[in-house]
């Protein structure tokens, strides 16, 4: 139970540290299409796969990545939904609506490719 | 953003960074721990795979958007959000090449060519979509 509440903690620090990263990176990026590339980057990933590692070693990071891979597919539908959603509802309400496009594309898509 | 703002070639301000607020890089922090613990903790409850989708969830562009909204206008949250379209597609291909990959290739290679692979990908996304852009305009 330990050693799971401290993985857990190390891959926030981890994923925290790592969206600094990529963030300080698209702030200095223009014009702001190119910067927003970054918003996508695997700063999450990479953080929490390396935690990974370290308490677990190899044996997940193929079901990991079959599972993001799902997860990122959706993440495509989230901002090509979230375009238009923000223009209509504004920037908060539009971005977090989105997120059901998201949760919807993610179950139908873990139900069809990896249950 | 107008289409000619849309096809410029990309460039580095480092001044812009300096100027950041330091409320901003820790909202930007506590999004980024908060989908981390939250994939770690769907992990541990429901298995690598569960948690694996959770590593692609958009809550750090939902932040994103919302400061770049209220710092630069919705028009550049809009251009925010179209650059991570693209960024997703090449999160897609870092997926994809863990999940081939891992069980054959040693870790570090797996995921220094995963994330060249996001870089490639969404790097020539960009360049596409600018170069249509220039297209349209001429």
């Amino acid at each position: 139970m330990g050693e799971a509440v401290a993985e857990v903690a190390l891959k926030a620090l981890a994923g925290g540290l790592l969206v600094l990263a990529f963030a300080a990176v698209s702030k200095v990026l223009k014009p702001e299409r190119f910067a927003g590339v970054f918003s996508a980057a695997p700063s999450v990933a990479l953080g929490s796969l390396a935690v990974t590692l370290v308490f677990t070693g190899p044996k997940d990071l193929a079901a990991i990545g079959s599972g993001m891979a799902v997860g990122a597919a959706a993440f495509v539908a989230y901002c090509l939904a979230t375009t238009p959603m923000v223009r209509r509802f504004g920037a908060w309400k539009g971005s977090a609506g989105a997120l059901l496009i998201w949760a919807a594309v993610a179950v139908v898509g873990y139900s069809v490719v990896l249950s | 953003m107008t289409h000619t703002e849309a096809a410029q070639s990309p460039e580095a301000r480092p001044d812009d960074a300096a100027r950041t607020p330091a409320r901003e890089w820790f909202v930007r922090f506590a999004f980024g721990a908060g989908v981390s613990a939250l994939a770690g903790i769907v992990s541990e409850l429901w298995g690598p795979k569960v948690g694996g989708l959770f590593l692609a969830f958009p809550a750090i562009l939902l932040a994103s958007l919302t400061l770049v909204a209220k710092d630069e206008g919705a028009h550049q949250a809009r251009e925010d959000a179209r650059g991570a379209a693209l960024g997703a597609t090449g999160l897609v291909g870092f997926a994809v090449v863990v999940a081939t990959t891992a069980r054959q290739w040693p870790v570090w290679a797996t995921l220094i060519i995963a994330t060249l692979t996001w870089a490639a990908i969404s790097g020539l996304a960009y360049l596409l979509t600018a170069f249509l852009h220039r297209s349209r305009r001429g």
